[in-house]
């Protein structure tokens, strides 16, 4: 499973490439800070100001045609250029060992049973208590915790 | 943010996927009910349990001398709308990405 994005721009391929593998241009619209050793081999650092910390190394680079970042949680990230009529195509693919069950939690989700209910009614609890009810629940004490409205219904209907 | 590895390595059995869907429909449970509704030993089920209580999916809470599992919702509800996140946070990188070969190559224009 595979996260993939194609977009077209409006640049030639050299400009889209350096834009993509400048650490000082990547930090204008990628992360906030970015080391990045473009070539084979090479370590990839990006921050970002949420603290989000990512890292990764070069797998592959073809110069302004192909560059494949293996990250340091064995997902992979791989973005390639070609020539379009009036500038350049970039596709992005990102891919994780976690994406599969992620996909599997999200059929939960949509499958309309027990678990997409269940989250379903978290959050309109959430939504009813302005997200009180559910942080609440778990950080209170285990006490005071039955004073808190937002209970699935779930719970009453299986006792 | 990404919910921890360790939340989709203990949802990528589907027998823990199951415990999820049976704590959901019930509200909470013991192992012994639990191990009721699956095909599996009740010793199994608390390994399970178990594992999904070192994830943070769910919460035990002892009652009398039994124990009762249930799901916590922030780490589950997390790893369930993390790949939307993540690719609507790629929409947003290549809206930026526009974006800045827009303004650099405007700046080359005289």
């Amino acid at each position: 499973m595979e996260i993939t994005r194609e977009i077209e721009l409006d640049a030639p391929r050299e400009e889209v490439w350096a834009a993509l593998t400048e650490a000082e241009r990547l930090e204008e619209w990628f992360a906030n800070v970015v080391e990045l050793d473009a070539r084979p081999g090479g370590d990839a650092v990006f921050r970002w100001e949420n603290g989000e910390e990512r890292r990764g190394v070069v797998e592959e680079l073809e110069e302004e045609r192909r560059l494949a970042l293996r990250w340091d949680d064995d997902g992979l990230l791989e973005v390639e250029l070609a020539d379009a009529d009036a500038g350049t195509v970039l596709v992005v693919r990102e891919s994780s060992p976690d994406f599969g069950p992620a996909l599997e939690l999200q059929a939960l989700r949509s499958s309309d049973g027990p678990t997409a209910r269940w989250l379903g009614e978290m959050d309109e609890c959430d939504a009813r208590t302005q997200g009180a009810g559910i942080a609440a629940l778990f950080t209170r004490p285990r006490t005071q915790q039955r004073a808190v409205q937002c209970v699935p219904t779930a719970r009453a209907s299986a006792r | 943010m990404q919910p921890s590895s360790e939340v989709f390595s203990a949802l990528a059995d589907p027998t823990r996927r199951f415990v999820v869907e049976t704590l959901a429909a019930r509200g909470d449970a013991t192992a012994t009910e639990l191990a009721a509704e699956l095909p599996v030993t009740r010793q199994a089920v608390t390994k399970h349990l178990a594992a999904l209580g070192e994830a943070g999916l769910v919460d035990a809470q002892r009652s009398g001398r039994e124990t009762r599992y249930r799901l916590t919702p922030a780490p589950l509800g997390d790893a369930v709308s993390w790949l939307e996140e993540v690719s609507g946070t790629w929409d947003d990188r290549l809206a930026a990405l526009k974006r800045h070969l827009a303004e650099t190559s405007s700046d080359k224009t005289p």
